[in-house]
């Protein structure tokens, strides 16, 4: 175990030992509790074990042997008035990752053996003098522009003619910088190990951003925002996007979506989709998806950028019942690419056009309600990429309703990868899982999945998932 | 390659035509009866077989699709033994002749049914028992209580005296709805009954499906303005506010009436347009951490990646379908996962054109890194960047790029990645205004933009 290990360690020791006074402080609050708003205390553990094998390209066996650990202790009510709310809440996460061995954690550069990240910390005040929302902390914020881990504040302020305005300030929480939080919300794009020494991708990168927001509008929502993120006065990200769901007829809802990139000069993404229902036994949907990927603004990737995603996908419903539905849909998926060179001359194979991945896709649902459900799904997916067809029945049934689950998966699959001949072939797998619930409060979770490929003749994996919620 | 191009456009034409043709079906048949509605003449005369649940449920059974009832989930199965026309009634009383209680009522558990006494005001079963033909109206046991035949005690003479009968009728069950209610309080308001419980002189026996209210009839008071719109207002709570999705039992989720939010077999990926609007309304269900336990990847649903997927997962990368950037980092998930697999060759030597592997499988294939694409044609990886970058950023880092698309070395053949007369382009200015420091990657001296 290196240094940090020793301390999170530490910092998880300090964390378990808060637990047991918070309960006892919430027994308290209770045996005392005569108020109409009692202030609540919550507390939920997860402990999830992940035991699995692959087979790296070069025949080695590697370990993938994990446990996570979620802790989440909740205070709500704190003023105990029902007309301005206030809460604490924070989720904590210890990952620790047993497979990794000494060579891979000098050759992977990043890589850890644990890791602890304070994923949520936050106090949350709800419907102050009736019109404001306040969160202060580490929250996660996600709105038309992007996923963001804040540290820092979020205002909402609901103003007359069903508008709010939203102000989000802080800076991002970075786990390459900072450490204590989880990378998957940064910007992406760059690594901070291997950059160069000028790019400070390390240096506190500052959040700023606002939107007016739609509220009490049941037919329209809307939402029209703008984002900063910046360090070092550099932008690191600089987003304007607007988005609405909308129900012009009852049977009819149609949404759209889109951001545009101040940096890169671009909309990086544009959606329009609709649903409507037909009778009350069919619907249909159909959505476009335009995307330009952009990446921090530190990146060089956004110089390689250049060519959109444009995206069609359309599949229509058939209710059989209420709780029985059958599906049917297909996908277009168009990728471009400049068919000439630098000089102007055509590239050989590369069609001004572009190229087109392609699916179809069936399935069936039904819902036998607290016994479980069973649904069936089939695809096959072909062109840009690769094909592949995929067959996949599974279920869930309570042997005791709200006591004993068991939840199982067959999946078959053909496949064939466009670029590499050796990955292709057929496939199958199961998924077996009983699930036992102690009682609301309390439910342990534990799963077998065992995979047949083509490469691997036999990938077995263990998943245990162990849960409490309890509340004070 | 014919047999595959064949099977797949087999498959596609097969999927288009039976989606056209359920639509189509689907159409048609909701204007047939549309139609038949329209040219239907007077009322038939009343069918007293619909006066039971059976009838009712013989009814329900009938029709095909889901229909915008009150959700089993809110109001739980109930079982209503009587016999019973709202209709017949209405003719003569007013709901609260009956229904008295409702005025002060303040919970939703309450039932509000009338008791057997206020039937007893009409239908006299001492009448009954003396002569069953002669009471006006009806008020033998069986009438409303559907074969039920009481047996009393010797000596009994008073029939309304029921309690004393030896066998009890079939009992009324209407369990408690998971919702919060006040009835007082909208009576007091003004409320009518009808504007809930819909136009019941139209109705015999009044149960779930055709009495109910569905959310949409609240939601026309409770706007925001006329009347609170919180989900709390009505739904069941957990101490923080959220609804509390399991007081049915079954977890109780969107249907999609009034948003398009059905939590179905598509709604793994239709959920962003909902969720980006990010004005609490999936808080009204979720917690955050219900977000970070599918997007920062410990614990997937099992539906959204199948079995196999590390083998697989290539072929979705390259597709982006599904978009791995919602789940997934690429240089810190993707590229840290392909350096342990040893999928992605990281060693210097190899970086201009990487070598197969020992197990034989050469990632990418000959010509890929070297010359240009006007070269060697559509598999160069310029082009395959063009497609979809981020399919290069999941095992690459920008060294990789910088190596020979850097100013540094492009003395040795490489390409400029910048379009034709970048340099003089606004796009230039406004790049290196608002972040200099990428240029610094690959430029020596800051560039000049002209």
């Amino acid at each position: 175990m290196n240094r940090r290990s020793t301390w999170n360690s530490v910092i998880v020791a300090v964390l378990v030992a808060l637990l047991w006074p918070t309960v006892a402080l919430a027994e308290t609050t209770e045996s005392g509790g005569e108020d109409d708003f009692p202030m609540r205390f919550h507390v939920s553990a997860e402990t999830i074990g992940d035991a699995y094998q692959l087979v790296r390209s070069d025949n080695e066996l590697l370990n993938r042997r994990r446990v996570h650990q979620y802790l989440g202790l909740g205070a709500y009510n704190l003023l105990q008035d029902e007309d301005n709310q206030i809460s604490f809440v924070t989720l904590m996460r210890f990952d620790a990752d047993f497979g990794i061995t000494d060579d891979e954690l000098d050759t992977v550069t990043g890589l850890k053996r644990d890791q602890l990240s304070v994923q949520t910390f936050y106090l949350d005040a709800q419907d102050l003098w009736g019109r404001v929302d306040l969160r202060l902390g580490r929250q996660l914020h996600y709105d038309t522009i992007d996923f963001m881990m804040l540290d820092g504040l979020t205002l909402t302020t609901r103003l007359p003619g069903r508008i709010g305005v939203e102000v989000q300030a802080g800076i991002e929480a970075d786990n390459e910088g900072h450490n204590l939080t989880v990378s998957q919300f940064e910007l992406d794009g760059t690594r901070a190990i291997e950059s160069d020494e000028a790019i400070s991708v390390t240096a506190t990168k500052f959040v700023l951003g606002g939107a007016l927001v739609t509220h009490s509008m049941h037919r329209f929502k809307g939402r029209v925002g703008y984002r900063r993120i910046f360090s070092d006065q550099q932008i690191n990200q600089e987003k304007f996007s607007a988005a609405f769901t909308s129900r012009p007829a009852d049977s009819f809802f149609l949404n759209a979506a889109a951001s545009y990139d101040f940096f890169n000069d671009y909309f990086d993404t544009v959606r329009v989709g609709s649903r409507m229902r037909f009778n009350d036994a069919t619907e249909a949907e159909l959505q476009y998806v335009r995307l330009l990927p952009s990446f921090d603004a530190d990146s060089i990737f956004n110089i390689f950028t250049s060519e959109p995603l444009n995206d069609v996908n359309a599949r229509t419903r058939y209710f059989l019942t209420r709780s029985s539905w059958v599906y049917v849909g297909g996908m277009v998926r168009m990728f471009g690419a400049d068919p000439t060179n630098i000089d102007d001359e055509p590239i050989p194979g590369v069609d001004e056009e572009g190229v087109k991945a392609y699916g179809a896709m069936l399935g069936w649902t039904h819902r036998y309600g607290v016994r479980g459900r069973v649904s069936f799904d089939a695809s096959h997916e072909s062109g840009y990429g690769g094909d592949r067809t995929l067959l996949d029945l599974d279920g869930r049934y309570a042997l005791r309703p709200n006591v004993i689950e068991l939840d199982g998966r067959v999946t078959g699959v053909i496949f064939a990868d466009e670029l590499q001949s050796a990955l292709q072939g057929a496939g199958g797998g199961y998924q077996l899982g009983v699930r036992y619930l102690v009682d609301k409060r309390a439910s342990f979770h534990v799963m077998v999945e065992q995979n047949f490929n083509a490469i691997h003749t036999n990938q077995f994996r263990v998943f245990a998932v162990a849960d409490l919620d309890l509340w004070m | 390659m014919n047999l595959r191009f064949e099977l797949r456009n087999l498959i596609l034409m097969g999927s288009l035509a039976l989606a056209v043709g359920v639509v189509g079906v689907s159409v048609v048949g909701a204007s047939d009866s549309g139609d038949e509605e329209a040219e239907s003449g007077p009322a038939p005369p009343p069918d007293q077989s619909l006066w039971t649940q059976d009838g009712v449920k013989k009814q329900a059974k009938a029709r095909t699709g889901r229909h915008h009832e009150p959700s089993p989930l809110i109001f739980g199965d109930q079982d209503i033994p009587l016999r019973f026309s709202h209709a017949l009634h209405l003719e003569d009383l007013e709901c609260l002749d009956c229904h008295d209680m409702v005025e002060g009522s303040m919970r939703s558990s309450d039932r509000n049914l009338p008791l057997e006494a206020t039937c007893f005001d009409c239908h006299d079963p001492n009448e009954a028992m003396a002569d069953p033909e002669a009471a006006d109206p009806q008020a033998s046991c069986d009438t409303c209580h559907p074969g039920y035949k009481p047996e009393f005690p010797d000596g009994v003479e008073n029939f309304e005296h029921t309690s004393k009968a030896k066998t009890d009728p079939p009992k009324v069950y209407i369990p408690n709805p998971n919702l919060k209610f006040n009835h007082k309080v909208h009576l007091d308001k003004g409320v009518e009954c009808s504007t809930c419980h819909g136009d019941l002189s139209k109705i015999d026996l009044a149960t779930r499906a055709n009495s109910l209210p569905v959310m949409g009839t609240c939601m026309t008071c409770h706007d925001g303005e006329e009347a609170p719109d919180e989900c709390s207002t009505c739904h069941l709570t957990l101490p923080d506010g959220r609804i509390d999705v399991n007081a049915g039992g079954e977890p109780l989720a969107p249907a999609g009436w009034y948003h398009a939010d059905n939590h179905d077999e598509n709604w793994v990926y239709n959920h962003r347009d909902a969720a980006q609007l990010s004005d609490g309304y999936c808080e009204s269900c979720h917690t955050p951490k219900e977000c970070v336990d599918c997007h920062n990847g410990v614990k997937k649903p099992l539906k959204f990646h199948p079995n196999n997927w590390p083998l697989l997962h290539a072929t979705a990368a390259r597709k982006n379908n599904p978009d791995c950037a919602s789940c997934h980092k690429s240089q810190t998930f993707c590229v840290n996962c392909h350096q342990q697999m040893n999928v992605f060759d990281f060693r210097e030597e190899s970086k201009r054109d990487l070598k197969p592997s020992s197990s034989g499988i050469r990632f990418h294939p000959e010509g890929w890194a070297t010359g240009t694409a006007a070269a060697n044609g559509a598999n160069h990886h310029s082009i395959h960047a063009q497609r979809n970058i981020r399919q290069c950023a999941s095992c690459h880092t920008e060294q990789t790029c910088l190596s020979c698309h850097s100013s540094r070395v492009l003395n040795t053949g490489a390409v400029s990645p910048h379009p034709v007369g970048f340099g003089s382009s606004p796009t230039c200015q406004k790049m290196k205004d608002r972040n200099s420091r990428v240029c610094s990657k690959c430029h020596t001296s800051p560039p000049v933009c002209q």
